[in-house]
């Protein structure tokens, strides 16, 4: 069953992925602006632009340009770089493997902080401790992430400097090293995409909490920490994991503002920087790269809940 | 149990969370650079993306400007009043009627590969940057120069001969595209091995990199210089990050700062500001081929409405200096006159009546605008207040920053645009002459054309001087240029580091002389 879903779900993700690419392509068409001023200035000559525009295919019509592009795209050849001429896999690497490290480090904090403050709410439910969690959240929810990373980086960058204002990956020395000059943008991620989850796994924590069996396993003489652990939080976590894969969906392709606040040399920067350089075989990439994470952290989340909760496996 | 047995539950988790904190808070020194770093680190402003590279034909922003200006030298450099001084060239002198200029080339410099500096370097940079292949914006700026004009009799010497008189020609080859770089360098290797005569070498240069880093070039003909053992260049476009880096002492320059910055920073004893006289100059340009800008009595009032202090101290928050509706500052040495005249609501009234507005018949405009200079918006919108009180209505049209040069500039008759700081005589070549392709106003007079042919022919300074003031006035009296500002450029550097100064053009960045305890 779950193979046949996985399957299944593979090939809808590649059709995704084209109809991506092929919804790219257009939008691009439709970027005003001339991809030769972009590249060669304001000052050159049309027959500078002219020449550029020969040299880049970019005079062939656009059928025939995606039906090239798409062609080595298949054979994994993302093709060159409009503006610096150089392969588009050796332009988008380093920033991707930034983003991905930071997505994880946000990652590996998100996990035990929602599920920590979830659980500190439903089993302190409508007293101090609930209430000031719920505060924090609802705060968290209705504060843009800019105004929260600003914040973080002023008090921790300038009035307690304990964190870096800027991520420097180029000077870290180990781990430790890099979790220290990725603190501020990883918080920031952190508190963003916890305060989604922290509502939704408190809520369904009180209602499974409430029910039959786990009366039952309270009532056998568990200790409650093994009820809440082993009982009640498996069954709650369902539709917190949608949560989550959206979550992390947003970690490798909402962190454009995030990035810029602390300078951080991701993949939103990338996109910003292409986009603004008409540079569509980088765009292109990029964006593939997003969709394919947000398609398999959907389809995780998907197969996560199945093995989570047995009743959804029989069909 | 009790609910008392979560409480410990949580108190051991969040305790071992602090722990962790503290634990990273620790790992290093709590902020700036760690011991082993000794390299100036500099901020600069815009971001040229994958477009980055070494070779000076191409900068399409000052990001590279940077990079060029720490790897190679130029035959002179430019003071902030544009005069030229000496660098890769000790001297230069033309013929009498200024056809053919000789440049006589600084001894025994050497490339920071090794090879010794000739002036076959020289010929073979300018004839790469006219050459249509190269794809360079200089090729324009430099039109007058063809492949066989310039030559190398020996050498240390490079002849430039030209059709026409150029008494200027030593400007007219500085500009940020005319770094010399090695005789048969291609496009290939200059992007990211570009080797130059500077005061710095690139090391291992990628164009997206978080850090560029440059080394100190220990062969560096200028004795002293460059202060610094390495500069690492970053780029940080956000307002509050910059401040934050400065303040904790990840950032030791940084190549400008916005305005709302200032008085955060001025609070700071670590930081000192440093600011340029009048820089980029914010323009409001008429079409003066399309009504009702073919009327110069209409394009004089629209000049009058402005008040011109207010622009400076609301839009620019001080930081800057008023302008004469023509590209030199009026607190230039080149300026026609010092004063500008203060804003004159009635006079602005009784010339549209003139040309036939008034309260039952008001002129109105659409005045395009966007956001691609801090305060363009705010600009447009204050204009449009100013010239209410004369009785004209003005539409303020606000476009994204991003297509605006593409889509917006040039396209219709009334629109917002904005110039780096040049040379007379480069500036009114570029903007006002009427075969110029930047002739944004479209404003044609053979008479002044004819004063830009006659300044380019003069040798004598004074004289030159004058033709060039003659022709400023003719801008500031018919042209259809509104000029209300120059923003100040404001750099900012930690008070342990000295030596930086920003210069009037945004895109001069000279890191020789910084250094830092």
């Amino acid at each position: 069953m779950l193979v046949k879903l996985i399957v299944s779900r593979m090939t809808q993700a590649l059709l995704t992925l084209l109809a991506v690419s092929v919804v790219i392509f257009c939008a691009s068409q439709f970027l005003p602006g001339d991809v030769a001023v972009r590249v060669l200035g304001r000052e050159s000559t049309p027959a500078q632009r002219a020449l550029f525009r020969q040299e880049m295919h970019l005079d062939e019509p656009p059928v025939q340009r995606y039906a090239q592009w798409l062609a080595g795209a298949v054979r994994g050849d993302f093709g060159r770089s409009i503006a610096s001429q150089e392969d588009v896999t050796s332009i988008v690497a380093p920033p991707l493997q930034n983003t991905l490290l930071l997505s994880a480090y946000a990652f590996l904090l998100y996990v035990p902080l929602s599920m920590l403050l979830a659980m500190i709410g439903a089993v302190y439910r409508g007293r101090p401790p609930d209430v000031g969690i719920s505060l924090l959240t609802l705060i968290g929810l209705a504060m843009p992430e800019f105004v929260l990373g600003t914040i973080l980086l002023i008090v921790f960058a300038v009035i307690v400097p304990i964190f870096p204002a800027m991520s420097l990956l180029a000077h870290v020395q180990g781990p430790l090293d890099f979790l220290r000059a990725t603190a501020l943008p990883a918080l920031t991620l952190t508190v963003v995409m916890a305060v989604y989850a922290i509502r939704m796994l408190r809520d369904n924590l009180i209602e499974v909490l409430g029910s039959d069996y786990v009366r039952m396993a309270t009532l056998k003489g568990l200790p409650r920490y093994r009820v809440l652990l082993q009982h009640a939080v498996p069954n709650a976590l369902g539709p917190a994991l949608n949560v989550t894969a959206l979550n992390l969906a947003y970690l490798v392709g909402g962190v454009v503002i995030v990035e810029n606040v602390f300078a951080f040399p991701g993949l939103g920067n990338l996109l910003v920087n292409s986009v603004s350089l008409r540079d569509m075989p980088v765009v292109e990439a990029v964006t593939l790269i997003i969709s394919a994470i947000y398609i398999f952290a959907n389809l995780i989340a998907d197969v996560a809940t199945m093995v989570l909760n047995p009743r959804l496996r029989s069909h | 149990m009790k609910p008392q047995a979560y409480g410990r539950f949580g108190l051991a988790v969040l305790s071992l969370a602090a722990g962790l904190l503290a634990a990273c808070g620790t790992a290093g020194s709590a902020n700036g650079k760690s011991t082993s770093n000794q390299c100036v680190t500099f901020a600069g402003a815009e971001d040229s993306g994958q477009k980055n590279s070494l070779d000076p034909a191409n900068q399409p922003s000052s990001q590279n400007s940077i990079m060029v200006a720490a790897v190679y030298n130029r035959l002179m450099g430019l003071d902030d009043n544009f005069k030229v001084r000496p660098e890769l060239a000790t001297s230069w002198e033309s013929n009498a009627d200024a056809t053919q200029w000789t440049f006589h080339l600084r001894q025994s410099v050497k490339f920071s590969d090794g090879h010794p500096f000739t002036s076959a370097d020289v010929v073979y940079t300018f004839q790469r940057l006219i050459d249509p292949a190269t794809g360079s914006e200089a090729a324009a700026t430099l039109s007058f120069l063809t492949k066989d004009s310039i030559t190398a009799p020996d050498p240390s010497t490079v002849v430039f001969k030209t059709a026409q008189p150029m008494a200027t020609l030593p400007n007219l080859i500085t500009t940020k595209s005319t770094y010399i770089v090695e005789n048969g360098a291609t496009k290939d290797t200059l992007r990211t091995h570009g080797v130059g005569t500077g005061p710095f070498i690139a090391q291992d240069f990628q164009p997206v990199q978080q850090v560029h880093k440059f080394v100190k070039n220990p062969n560096y003909w200028e004795p002293g210089l460059p202060k610094a053992a390495c500069i690492e260049a970053y780029v940080i476009q956000e307002a509050t990050t910059l401040n934050a880096a400065l303040q904790s002492g990840q950032i030791d320059v940084a190549q400008s700062v916005a305005y709302v910055s200032i008085p955060t920073l001025q609070q700071d004893s670590s930081i000192k500001l440093l600011k340029t006289s009048a820089s980029t100059s914010m323009t409001i340009a008429m079409d003066v081929t399309q009504a009702p800008f073919t009327d110069s009595r209409v394009r004089t009032a629209l000049k009058k409405v402005v008040d011109r202090q207010k622009m400076v101290s609301t839009v620019l928050l001080g930081q800057g200096a008023v302008g004469d509706d023509n590209p030199i500052p009026p607190t230039s040495p080149y300026a026609w006159r010092s004063q500008v005249p203060a804003q004159d609501i009635a006079g602005a009234k009784q010339l549209l009546a003139q040309a036939g507005y008034g309260p039952s018949n008001p002129l109105k405009l659409d005045l395009y605008t966007a956001e691609f200079l801090p305060g363009a918006v705010n600009m447009a919108q204050l204009y449009a207040q100013m010239a209410a009180q004369a009785g004209v209505q003005v539409n303020v049209i606000t476009g994204p920053a991003g297509e605006y040069w593409d889509n917006v500039y040039e396209k219709h008759p009334f629109f917002m645009s904005g110039w780096s700081a040049r040379g007379p005589l480069e500036a009114m070549n570029l903007e006002y002459r009427s075969t110029a392709n930047d002739n944004e106003s479209h404003w044609k007079n053979p008479d002044f054309d004819h004063l830009l042919d006659q300044a380019s022919a003069t040798v004598d300074v004074n004289q030159r001087t004058l033709l060039f003031q003659h022709a400023e006035q003719m801008i500031t009296e018919d042209g259809g240029e509104i000029i209300p500002v120059f923003t100040f450029t404001v750099a900012a550097e930690r008070t342990n580091c000295s030596g930086y100064q920003p210069a009037v053009q945004f895109i001069q960045i000279d890191l020789s002389h910084v250094s830092c305890n």
